[in-house]
């Protein structure tokens, strides 16, 4: 066997060597156990917490109750210059959230123009006693005057909160003109009121 | 100095791509409109307006009615003759009736006598209560007016009779003012 002069010493026992096999152990070590976690080999120690909230969407939805005793739907026949009458309903908010309301009366027919409208909420509901409209709470005009089919009376009912307890309490007189002309005899049209509200979402609801 | 065709067509050509993309960033930015929700209720009811009138029908005896009824003519003779007519509430609402009666001489007694039902034209009576009719003696000739004295419902009327004799003279009965019921409150109907 010959010996080099350089390199006097077999392989295993030469120093160079075995400083480059131990740093090729300490490298093949640090990348196992790098794959080792990589590939979760320690899972048993993994943790996994959730959370979950109930999401409901919302309900818009609105109606008008009669109210008082009567019918809005009941016809009125004969009216004569200055005769009136009353109806009432209950606008309940049956959406799921309180909401603001608007409304509108119309008239149409041969009448558009001839019915003087005066719409009236009252904070309790209203009452007839002995024959005269009643409103033991406070009350509010929301809208007055002389709807056409083309021009409703708008009315601001404003808002309302949802249920039954929360309706608004509202008086619709309507009067015939009391400076009809004698060429109104005879005729005949219709009332119509309405309750609308609008809801828009887009709103940070982070809080609830 | 006016800038060649060809350039300020470049130059327009740019504005137009610039305010494209301008336009593109804005509604980029601007966020989609949330779709709104709508609720609605509404109710509605009929309504109609009254006739008010009257006319006069004749019910028996002599005389005529004109076409539009609002006229009774009778050509009186030596001879008695009588005249049954009623002044009917031809309107839709109660009302308070009146007439015109006018005699073309002047007469005296109860030529125009009002029964509160109607003429028993045979027997020529009334079976409730009568009301004469209040003339007056003018310059040649009579006259007076009867107003219901309660509402007449529609439908319903004033019955008159007309009796005279002795002159040769003409009666007219004229319907006149319908005053319909006051107005109120129609929340009941």
């Amino acid at each position: 066997m010959t010996t080099d002069p350089q390199h006097p010493e077999t392989p295993a026992h030469c120093a160079r060597h075995g400083r480059r096999r131990r740093l090729a152990g300490a490298a093949a070590l640090a990348v196992a156990g790098t794959a080792l976690v990589g590939t979760g080999a320690f899972s048993a120690w993994d943790a996994t917490a959730s959370a979950t909230g109930t999401l409901g969407a919302g309900s818009v939805a609105v109606s008008m109750v009669d109210a008082n005793g009567g019918s809005f739907s009941t016809g009125v026949a004969n009216l004569l210059p200055a005769d009136y009458f009353y109806r009432y309903v209950d606008v309940t908010n049956s959406g799921s959230a309180a909401s603001t309301f608007t409304g509108s009366v119309s008239a149409t027919g041969d009448l558009a123009g001839q019915l003087q409208v005066e719409v009236t909420s009252c904070s309790v509901a209203w009452t007839t006693v002995s024959g005269a409209s009643t409103c033991t709470g406070t009350t509010s005009v929301l809208a007055t005057g002389t709807p056409t089919t083309s021009t409703p009376l708008t009315v601001a009912h404003g808002t309302i909160g949802t249920g039954a307890a929360a309706a608004q309490h509202v008086r619709y007189k309507v009067t015939f003109a009391s400076g009809a002309p004698t060429t109104m005899q005879g005729k005949t049209g219709s009332i119509a009121a309405s309750v609308s509200n609008t809801v828009v979402g887009g709103s940070d609801r982070t809080g609830g | 100095m006016t800038p060649p065709r060809r350039r300020r067509g470049r130059t327009r050509a740019a504005a137009v791509v610039a305010a494209g993309v301008l336009l593109g960033l804005v509604a980029g930015v601007v966020p989609a409109q949330a779709a709104p929700w709508q609720g609605s209720a509404a109710r509605s009811a009929t309504v109609s307006t009254a006739r008010v009138s009257s006319g006069l029908v004749l019910v028996a005896g002599a005389g005529t009615v004109s076409a539009d009824r609002s006229t009774y003519s009778m050509s009186t003779t030596v001879a008695t003759q009588a005249g049954y007519l009623d002044l009917v509430n031809t309107g839709t609402v109660p009302a308070t009736l009146s007439l015109d009666v006018a005699i073309g001489a002047v007469v005296g007694g109860a030529p125009a006598t009002v029964c509160s039902v109607a003429w028993n034209t045979t027997a020529d009576t009334c079976a409730g209560t009568t009301t004469t009719v209040s003339l007056t003696a003018l310059v040649g000739r009579t006259a007076g007016s009867h107003t219901s004295p309660a509402l007449v419902a529609a439908g319903d009327g004033v019955h008159l009779r007309v009796k005279l004799g002795g002159v040769i003279s003409g009666v007219t009965v004229t319907a006149t003012t319908v005053v319909p019921r006051p107005a109120g409150d129609r929340t009941q109907g």
